[in-house]
């Protein structure tokens, strides 16, 4: 079964667990909107694409995931976080057309299939600029979907005639693998310096929050919003 | 200047520098001196030659059938070197005479064809190693389907193109692979190359007289049907062996996924090399046609209309070999392996002690109706 597929299933079976919780919480994602996302991604996946000129859009692969990322970026609390999510999504965009350029075209000169590398590169990016699952999600599928359209735009530009397929291959697409694969990263990275930190307690002390996302720390070096 | 701001400029410099650089339309590295792989046996002598990268536990299955595993790789001089690790029998109770239809799937038997590098291209015959979007390649691919259709055999290419040659091209051709499985349930699904190896003679073939250009698959092992996919491989090899000797010269098994993690029953097969005529390599396809459809257990043949009703004679039931069973299953453990450690390292990370324990008892309760569910704020 492909990775995509396992992913997904993982996804729904954390869901249903109940384990995935704190995470939806963080989301705004009750856990009905999270299956209810998970199947239309498979279902939309199977759907033939919608075309407007030579871009493809398929519907679970690209659409539900980019409704999904203007729901979360909807419900952003703030507009510092709605900033980062933009910039997270950018930055991402730029990583994954940089890796698609600087990295060896050989799938076997790689230590790992690359198509996770955007995920996690997307996932890094979006908890550096806002230790944010939400920006994560949106940085993840946005990144993909930046870049897919601006390596359709430098073709163009050169003459050719390239379609521009986005999230082509539906659920087993990078651009859901990325999503996916961004907020699990910042999931661990998040909880694993939390308990590094001694706990939440420890960690709100030192640290400003606004409406339940991370702003800046309150004390050290100061950040570059202020 | 902050970290964030930094990190910022960083990106921003990359993406301009990316989008500066000249378009990479060709996989030209193998050009340059020393720009392929050589694979030589500890005694210093030519295993073979390879324009793809070379790693350590990667497997090479040769044109006389013995697997070699390499050990050793200097990147820097492009070489390499592997030890014998046994000889493959290829298809246990393969029989010449009747070969048996392998798929359980009834009806015509289908594939899809589409091209990860469609840039890729013959200088003699096309002119250039690569064109820019539509390389020879495609011809090829075309050329290959014709045959297969000719014989009874559903086969449909995917023309769309894919470039540029770079890290995001297979990523491209992800879209390509899933529309061919989406539309078409192929029972094979082949994505069609050309080596870079300068050297012609290690792609020239002969058959009945006719010359034609040797195949080579490749098969991806950082993914979850590269056993299913060896299955494959090596009973194509079988056919191929014992009816066109020569044509497919030999199996590499490297590192890498190559889109094929989206169903078992797919490869890459590289048709020549750039530098070997491309109508001796469009000649190949009729060959390659003939054990493709000899492994798909269809009797059709070139120039003969299938049987009654438009449908070609199945040869025999389909029966599952001891083999095939044994991927299947290695693939399932595998699938479940991966759900359950992403599960686990979720439930491990997500969660404290108490709250883990009380959510697997909650569940289990849940599903069974057994016990009393608990409720940590009671």
């Amino acid at each position: 079964m492909p990775i995509g597929y396992i992913l997904l299933i993982v996804v729904a079976l954390l869901i249903v667990f109940g384990v995935a919780q704190r995470v939806l919480d963080r989301l705004r994602l009750t856990d009905r909107q999270a299956l209810l996302f998970v199947a239309a991604i498979f279902i939309g996946g199977i759907i033939p694409d919608i075309r407007i000129g030579r871009v493809y859009f398929n519907i679970g692969g690209a659409l539900v995931p980019f409704a999904l990322c203007v729901y979360l970026f909807a419900k952003a609390g703030t507009a510092k976080e709605r900033w980062r999510a933009i910039a997270a999504s950018v930055f991402s965009g730029a990583a994954v057309f940089a890796l698609g350029h600087f990295f060896p075209a050989e799938p076997g000169a790689m230590p790992f299939e690359i198509n996770y590398l955007y995920g996690l590169a997307a996932g890094l990016i979006a908890y550096i600029f806002g230790r944010s699952r939400r920006s994560a999600f949106i940085g993840g599928v946005m990144g993909v979907l930046l870049g897919d359209i601006a390596q359709g735009v430098i073709n163009a530009s050169r003459g050719l005639t390239t379609p521009i397929r986005l999230g082509g291959a539906g659920a087993l697409d990078v651009v859901v693998l990325s999503g996916l694969l961004a907020v699990l990263l910042a999931e661990v990275i998040g909880e694993i310096r939390e308990r590094m930190q001694g706990g939440s307690a420890k960690k709100e002390a030192g640290l400003e929050f606004d409406d339940g996302e991370f702003v800046r720390a309150k004390e050290g070096p100061k950040d570059d919003d202020d | 200047m902050t970290t964030t701001k930094k990190l910022s400029a960083l990106l921003l410099a990359i993406l301009l520098a990316a989008a500066l650089s000249p378009a990479a339309l060709a996989d030209d590295w193998y050009l340059a001196p020393g720009g392929y792989y050589t694979v030589s046996l500890p005694d210093g002598s030519t295993l073979f030659t390879y324009a793809g990268q070379i790693s350590a536990d990667d497997e090479y299955i040769s044109s006389d059938n013995k697997r070699y595993r390499v050990v050793s790789v200097d990147d820097a001089n492009r070489s390499a070197v592997a030890q014998y690790v046994e000889d493959v029998v290829l298809w246990e109770d393969f029989d010449e005479a009747a070969p048996q239809n392998v798929s359980a799937a009834q009806g015509r038997k289908k594939v899809g064809i589409y091209c990860s590098h469609t840039d890729e291209s013959y200088i003699p015959g096309d002119g250039a190693e690569a064109k820019p979007e539509k390389g020879g390649i495609l011809d090829v691919a075309n050329m290959l389907a014709d045959e297969l259709n000719k014989r009874g055999v559903k086969a449909v290419t995917d023309n769309t193109s894919h470039v540029p040659h770079d890290a995001g091209a297979y990523r491209r051709s992800r879209s390509s692979a899933m529309n061919l499985m989406e539309s078409l349930q192929p029972d094979l699904l082949l994505d069609i190359h050309r080596d870079g190896v300068p050297d012609a003679e290690e792609y020239k073939g002969s058959i009945g007289g006719r010359q034609v250009a040797k195949c080579r698959i490749v098969l991806g092992r950082s993914n979850q049907n590269v056993k299913a996919n060896e299955n494959t491989a090596k009973k194509m090899k079988q056919i191929a062996d014992s009816t066109h000797p020569g044509l497919v010269k030999d199996i590499y098994i490297g590192r890498g996924s190559y889109n094929q993690d989206l169903t078992p029953n797919s490869m890459i097969i590289e048709l020549g090399t750039h530098t070997v005529d491309k109508e001796n390599v469009l000649e190949s396809t009729g060959y390659l046609a003939d054990v493709i459809t000899k492994y798909l257990g269809v009797s059709g043949a070139a120039g003969k209309s299938p049987g009654p009703g438009g449908e070609p004679q199945i040869r025999q039931e389909a029966q599952k070999s001891p083999s095939a069973n044994r991927s299947a299953a290695a693939a399932i453990a595998w699938t479940v392996g991966i759900v359950g450690a992403a599960c686990l390292l979720f439930l491990l990370v997500a969660t404290v002690n108490g709250e883990r324990r009380q959510r697997v008892g909650n569940f289990f309760r849940e599903v069974t109706g057994l016990g009393r569910h608990r409720d940590k704020d009671k």
